[in-house]
């Protein structure tokens, strides 16, 4: 069974005190964004709240319920509900962060969806907040609960090609590429905008740069690097051990954005983050060349001072190499955690949180460990904005020696939206 | 006479407003980068200020620049500005464009 329970980011006890659901006690849950991956984690039996900004989603998502759940589009009336025990938070990425922590603030579990959170900020506030109002968070990196990243985990841990030296990960570009600069204008009825900006400076509506492409604009998505790649690095950092990752780091990126479009993320990027204790190098490349000898749309070459090994994706759907699979890790070796049930990785996800909200036991992608990986592709995007070589030091939470770096840790927010409370 | 870095600003902030919009988007992104490279920790005082003022100047002229574009200012003053620059933005709360921009601005640079 996997060290989780005692690793070095469990600085708080595994079990959180709360009094626990008996077994046959029913988690009554609200959603909160139900487009995308939002919807496929509505429970249609025991829904009692349904929020989105865009009423076409509510209207959709509300048909597939039974009963008559709460239909709404702020997310703080789901909050206020007494008779709700958990919240699935399937927004754009900006929200991810403070809707965490003012659900944990109102007594709620949370499931969110990965990215973690857009800061450093709320990063620790998300820590925080869970760990003050003893609240179960999972974050929506499901490669943690697929059994292919699972045997990949094992084969690595157990030391098949020793002393990992270097990651290398291969990435498509952006999926948006075309020379586009949208519209600007009203939004369309039913789209609470306001809401859906949020926290975020104000700038008008312009229908291609929210729903599924927030992704590529900076202030909602900071690209594929923060969107996929927190799926990516979190299966590098659990292979390797690192999931505590404690001192300090060097990142460096460099790419370009589209010159003929709206979005202002990097198009193409490459990041380098060089480790300390353990020495260890992590590349992101975007594009990045697919391994021919085990190809794939993403993944990631494992290189160690013994061998080397492959894994794919990271997602639910990762894949790993033969040898990987075939690894049956010793008695006492590491053996990677997970749930029991073999349902696709995203339900397995799932129901590794709700189990846990009856147990109180922290789960696989417990927000802590969310927050170490987030912060990789957090420092990168700020390196990449900044152009130059930075140094973070996690243990202090900031960069070192870098003034206009370390005032990209926290974002303000547009009133009235603060971590300390809704 | 105003210095180099300070015109350069307010020329980007001039070809922002150009109706291609890559070219607006190149002016944009050349302000940024501008800003990031005075801002780094061996930068000169002195052009750091320069750079400083042009925004602050961009920033106030409600009349000359759009309002992104003077939002866009406000945000990069927040990433360079002092406590000078802190002050001047809070006379700008109270601008009903750009307003609350200036008060994030300043929470950025007051932010410890």
């Amino acid at each position: 069974m996997e060290q989780r329970k005692t690793g070095r980011v469990a600085g708080f006890p595994t079990i959180i005190p709360q009094q626990a659901f008996g077994a046959n006690e029913r988690i009554v849950y609200g959603h909160i964004g139900v487009g995308g991956m939002g919807s496929s984690h509505i429970v249609p039996d025991s829904c009692a709240a349904i929020c989105d900004v865009d009423a076409e989603k509510v209207k959709a998502a509300a048909a597939k319920v039974k009963g008559s759940p709460l239909l709404t589009d702020d997310y703080r009336r789901v909050l206020d509900r007494k008779d709700i025990d958990a919240v699935t938070i399937g927004t754009p990425d900006h929200w991810h962060g403070l809707m965490t922590v003012h659900a944990c603030q109102a007594g709620k579990d949370v499931y969110s969806e990965k990215p973690t959170c857009k800061t450093i900020e709320e990063g620790r506030a998300m820590i925080d907040a869970a760990r003050r109002h003893k609240r179960v968070v999972q974050i929506g990196a499901q490669g943690r609960s697929n059994p292919m990243a699972a045997a990949a985990c094992n084969y690595i841990r157990n030391g098949q090609i020793g002393k990992v030296g270097q990651v290398v990960i291969w990435h498509p570009n952006n999926y948006v590429d075309k020379n586009d600069f949208g519209s600007e204008g009203p939004p369309p009825p039913g789209m609470n905008w306001e809401m859906w900006l949020g926290p975020l400076a104000w700038r008008p509506y312009n229908p291609i740069t929210c729903h599924f492409n927030f992704r590529w604009m900076m202030d909602s998505g900071a690209g594929f690097i923060r969107d996929r790649g927190n799926h990516a690095l979190s299966i590098v950092l659990w292979c390797l051990g690192q999931d505590g990752w404690d001192k300090p780091v060097t990142v460096e990126a460099t790419g370009e954005t589209n010159p003929n479009s709206v979005y202002d993320a990097p198009l193409t990027m490459r990041v380098v983050w060089e480790f300390s204790e353990p020495r260890w190098t992590l590349v992101w490349e975007q594009p990045g060349k697919p391994n021919l000898r085990f190809p794939g749309e993403w993944g990631a070459t494992y290189t160690g001072d013994k061998g080397d090994v492959i894994v794919l994706g990271g997602d639910g759907g990762c894949d790993v190499e033969q040898k990987a699979k075939d690894f049956i890790p010793p008695d006492k070796g590491f053996k990677a955690y997970m749930e029991p049930e073999e349902v696709d990785p995203t339900e397995r996800h799932r129901r590794n949180w709700r189990r846990c909200i009856k147990t109180r036991e922290k789960p696989v992608m417990d927000v802590e460990i969310g927050v170490k990986v987030i912060t990789l592709p957090i420092i990168a995007n700020i390196a990449w904005q900044l152009g130059r070589k930075l140094t973070y030091d996690p243990k202090q939470w900031k960069f070192i020696n870098d003034e206009e770096a370390n005032r990209f840790l926290a974002e303000p927010y547009r009133r009235p939206w603060s971590l300390k409370g809704y | 006479m105003m210095d180099e870095l300070t015109s350069r600003i307010m020329d980007l902030a001039n070809r922002m407003a150009d109706p291609d919009k890559a070219k607006a988007k190149m002016a944009k992104v050349a302000m940024e980068k501008l800003v990031h490279v005075q801002a780094r920790p061996d930068g000169n005082k002195k052009d750091r200020e320069s750079v400083a003022k042009g925004l602050l100047s961009v920033a106030k002229d409600g009349n000359a620049y759009s309002r992104m574009t003077r939002a866009h200012a406000i945000r990069l003053l927040g990433y360079i500005g002092a406590g000078s620059e802190e002050r001047a933005l809070g006379a700008l709360e109270k601008d009903p464009e750009v307003g609350e921009d200036a008060r994030m601005a300043r929470e950025r640079i007051r932010r410890k």
